[in-house]
């Protein structure tokens, strides 16, 4: 009788065992698929916002206030001799990538002008990917069991999500109740009733809205879109939106969206990662 | 996967995607269906991650990073499938046995392979992707740890996790064999 081998030889050889596999049957329906299934040239996290350009005049013109303002207090404290010890150095959060992200801190800076100094630093664990605009399980974020966070401005709604080409004909106003009170005008989706929070001492509005049940087939694009730019939703998501007073022109929203069917510990993942949200602007 | 071929798909191509797609699935299929231990759910992650290719594509800013990129897309794909694995079908068909190498008799062992596959199944879907992909794939630890978006230490220490479950079935299987033997 021969000796047993090693068992690393046994694991090795039969992982590495060959197989015969046919694909074909894969490859036609792949095939047969590609005419109902669109290209993406934006996600639902990429896009980016950009505001009106007057808004951009205006935010240009604080932000060179703002400057002024920091270089002089910087400034002044060494020119006196005195001022606040350094800080111990701290490891320095990430910047988020648009690929699976190993467990840490990251930084994200999502907008265009003028909210390109609006930076948001939050802790992920591990099993998440990034996005330009925001990050979701690495196990996707479609339904019926996935989840993401997304970082949004939001200028203007549609008034039907399902037809959302071109400009969004809902104008929004600058303030954080102008866009709960715009959002609960509408009836393409079922709103919560708002609830005063404050992020990372920003003070806000919460305020959730779930999707109906919608066959996108019959929606322009494949697409149901809440706003101008944002994401496309699915039937039955939930989406909680924090919408936050910055100091800026117009609030940021941070996104938190599930499913019924979104795992507890991915649900929980996702709150952590919203609670650990901290904000510089 | 020929650059060229990826920027025409990149710009709606179906022809050229098409042929990606035919170079691409019957290595999927074998990878998936390795880590999955399920000939069904290894094809529909297959249709899943060609077709968020397809999907995604555009979204793609290196094309010469595609072979990771579409590895990843798989690796989802797989995760996805073995989520609903859990939750729908916990009673798993025993998957075809695979064709022995004909060097390799102790494999065409019945107890040892069903030991393998009992304790390769008991991993999880994260163990399972690093044993296939740096075993089987033949991928270097350093490339694991690219497409899976880790750390290479975590990409080792899942291996090495992985690797002593493995031996753990075979030698517990080894040591019930040895008792009845006494018996």
């Amino acid at each position: 009788m021969s000796r047993r081998p090693d068992p690393d030889q046994l694991v090795l050889a039969w992982l590495r065992e060959p197989a015969r596999v046919e694909g074909g049957r894969v490859l036609v329906r792949v095939l047969e698929q590609l005419d109902s299934t669109p290209q993406r040239g934006v996600s639902w996290t990429a896009r980016r916002t950009l505001l009106s350009r007057r808004g951009v005049r205006i935010a240009i013109a604080a932000a060179a206030v703002l400057v002024l303002a920091i270089v002089g207090a910087s400034i002044l404290p060494r020119i006196g001799g005195f001022g606040p010890p350094e800080p111990t150095p701290t490891p320095s959060p990430r910047p988020l990538i648009v690929d699976f992200l190993a467990a840490g801190s990251y930084t994200l800076s999502p907008f265009g002008p003028p909210l390109d100094d609006v930076t948001f630093t939050f802790d992920v664990p591990e099993g998440w990917e990034g996005y330009e605009v925001g990050l979701f399980q690495a196990t996707g974020w479609e339904r019926p069991d996935g989840s993401g966070i997304a970082f949004q401005v939001i200028e203007r709604l549609y008034s039907d999500p399902c037809h959302a080409e071109g400009r969004g004909d809902v104008d929004v106003g600058p303030t954080v109740d102008d866009l709960v009170s715009a959002f609960q005008a509408q009836d393409a989706y079922t709103t919560t009733a708002p609830t005063d929070i404050a992020v990372d001492g920003y003070p806000g509005t919460q305020i959730n809205l779930l999707m109906p049940e919608v066959d996108l087939r019959t929606c322009d694009g494949l697409n149901f879109i809440i706003w101008e730019g944002g994401p496309t939703a699915q039937g039955g998501n939930r989406w909680q939106l924090r919408i936050i007073d910055v100091g800026a022109i117009r609030p940021v929203v941070v996104v938190a969206q599930d499913y019924e069917g979104t795992p507890a510990v991915d649900r929980e993942e996702m709150h952590s990662i919203v609670n650990s949200i901290q904000i510089d602007t | 996967m020929d650059a060229d071929l990826v920027v025409r798909a990149q710009r709606g191509d179906k022809g050229a995607f098409a042929l990606m797609a035919s170079e691409l699935v019957d290595r999927f299929l074998d990878v998936s269906r390795r880590i999955l231990r399920d000939l069904d759910l290894a094809e529909d992650a297959t249709q899943q991650a060609l077709l968020a290719i397809w999907r995604d594509l555009p979204q793609l800013r290196d094309p010469e990073r595609f072979d990771a990129w579409s590895y990843r897309l798989l690796v989802r794909a797989c995760y996805a499938e073995g989520r609903a694995q859990r939750r729908w079908t916990p009673n798993l068909r025993i998957m075809p046995a695979l064709e022995p190498k004909a060097a390799e008799d102790w494999i065409g062992s019945v107890i040892d392979r069903d030991q393998l596959e009992a304790g390769f199944r008991r991993l999880s879907v994260d163990h399972r992707t690093v044993l296939v992909l740096h075993h089987y794939a033949d991928m270097p630890l350093e490339r694991v740890a690219q497409v899976l978006g880790i750390p290479v230490g975590t990409v080792y220490s899942r291996v090495h996790h992985a690797m002593r479950a493995m031996r753990a079935a075979l030698e517990a299987d080894a040591r019930t064999a040895s008792q009845e033997a006494a018996r």
